[in-house]
């Protein structure tokens, strides 16, 4: 059975190659170039295509160059558009789902690192192994978000994990992932405040040098 | 209320991996994302925010995608790719190559209906919680739950099936 699970995890981790590139994300950006001007704003024409020179993480490059020379590059800045998450808190699934896929963490031997698609179980883990492997699984796919350079997918995982296990075996490593993807995402003042927080609460915890050094960088 | 850009850039990778993951094939996915953010743009003005933007974008990329795969062009591709048949090896189980896997996951959930499949999409690959997807497909908790289970019980049928049906 258990060669049918990692088999299964496989298959299934195999989505995590549906993301775009990043040229193929240049070419959407370039196709729907026009639609990135401000409403009146005219000005920029043409294909938009070509130049994959700089585009900075994420495909700021078509649409830095639709809209320079339109109007100043305010909205650019800083993707202060916090996305959607808000504190939805989970409500306890009105009965167990049967059928269990992938408990386990990603096969140590067969390769992928796309942990980030294994399966999402709804269902309560029942007892304190199924927890902590669930705790692994949630905070192995902010871990490889986190190696993929998507900061903010990795603290959608680090919420998730807070709210299902607050106070869970491996809590102290999400505050140590927490506080490295809110450096990722420049977000320094909220990056030393759960810091701030996390040695309050765990003074002794051997997450707390790691902490400190990555603030240090 | 979010600019056209801000609602692109924060949420292109989703819309993307989604449209992908709906059934679109990869070669069409660019054309789909681009329509769906033609019509984002157009409707925008008309987003009030009541719901979430990804609730409201999920919305448009599963009716875009929708009308994508009912065009007689998807059709003729989807039949020929049903024909596809894909083998594992026995000795292969244990690594399958990525490239295959993702074909395999194409099958998997090319046999579930749309509302199956976008559940399954929503939970088990985009990591979604079940009310979140609830609100995003307009439907109870309860049905997301049976939906997924149905979902998974097909796809690792399936996935049995496929993997070893070969003997």
């Amino acid at each position: 059975m258990s060669d049918d699970r990692t088999i299964l995890d496989q298959i299934i981790a195999s989505a995590a190659a549906d993301e775009p590139s990043e040229a193929q994300l240049e070419r959407l950006e370039a196709r729907l170039g026009p639609l990135f001007l401000p409403p009146g704003g005219g000005g920029a024409s043409g294909d938009g295509g070509a130049g994959a020179a700089g585009s900075a993480a994420t495909g700021g490059g078509a649409i830095g160059k639709w809209l320079a020379g339109a109007v100043a590059a305010a909205t650019l800045a800083g993707g202060g558009y916090v996305a959607y998450r808000s504190g939805t808190r989970s409500e306890p699934p009105p009965r167990p789902v049967e059928e269990r896929v992938a408990v386990t963490a990603a096969p140590v031997d067969a390769a992928p690192p796309a942990i980030d698609a294994a399966p999402v179980r709804s269902a309560p883990p029942r007892t304190a192994e199924e927890a902590l492997a669930e705790e692994a699984r949630i905070l192995g796919r902010a871990q490889s978000a986190l190696g993929r350079g998507d900061a903010r997918r990795a603290l959608r995982w680090i919420d998730r994990h807070a709210r299902s296990f607050k106070s869970g075996a491996l809590a102290e490593e999400r505050e140590r992932l927490a506080v490295e993807a809110l450096l990722r995402l420049d977000r320094r003042a909220d990056a030393e405040a759960r810091a701030a927080r996390f040695h309050r609460r765990y003074p002794r915890s051997v997450q707390g040098p790691r902490i400190r050094e990555l603030l240090a960088r | 209320v979010a600019t056209f850009e801000e609602v692109y850039r924060d949420n292109v990778r989703f819309v993307w991996r989604s449209v992908r993951r709906l059934g679109v094939a990869e070669s069409d996915v660019e054309d789909v994302c681009q329509h769906v953010f033609e019509v984002v743009h157009r409707q925008l003005p008309g987003f009030r925010g009541e719901s979430k933007v990804t609730t409201w974008l999920f919305g448009i990329v599963y009716r875009v995608v929708a009308d994508f795969r009912r065009s007689a062009h998807e059709r003729r591709r989807a039949q020929h790719e049903g024909e596809i048949e894909i083998a594992v090896e026995p000795s292969q189980e244990a690594e399958l190559e990525r490239g295959k896997a993702r074909a395999i996951l194409d099958q998997l959930l090319a046999q579930l209906d749309d509302e199956k499949r976008a559940t399954f999409v929503l939970c088990e690959l985009e990591g979604l919680e079940v009310k979140e997807v609830a609100e995003m497909m307009g439907c109870p908790v309860q049905t997301v739950y049976s939906r997924l289970r149905a979902a998974r019980e097909r796809v690792e049928a399936g996935a049995r099936r496929l993997t070893r049906g070969r003997a």
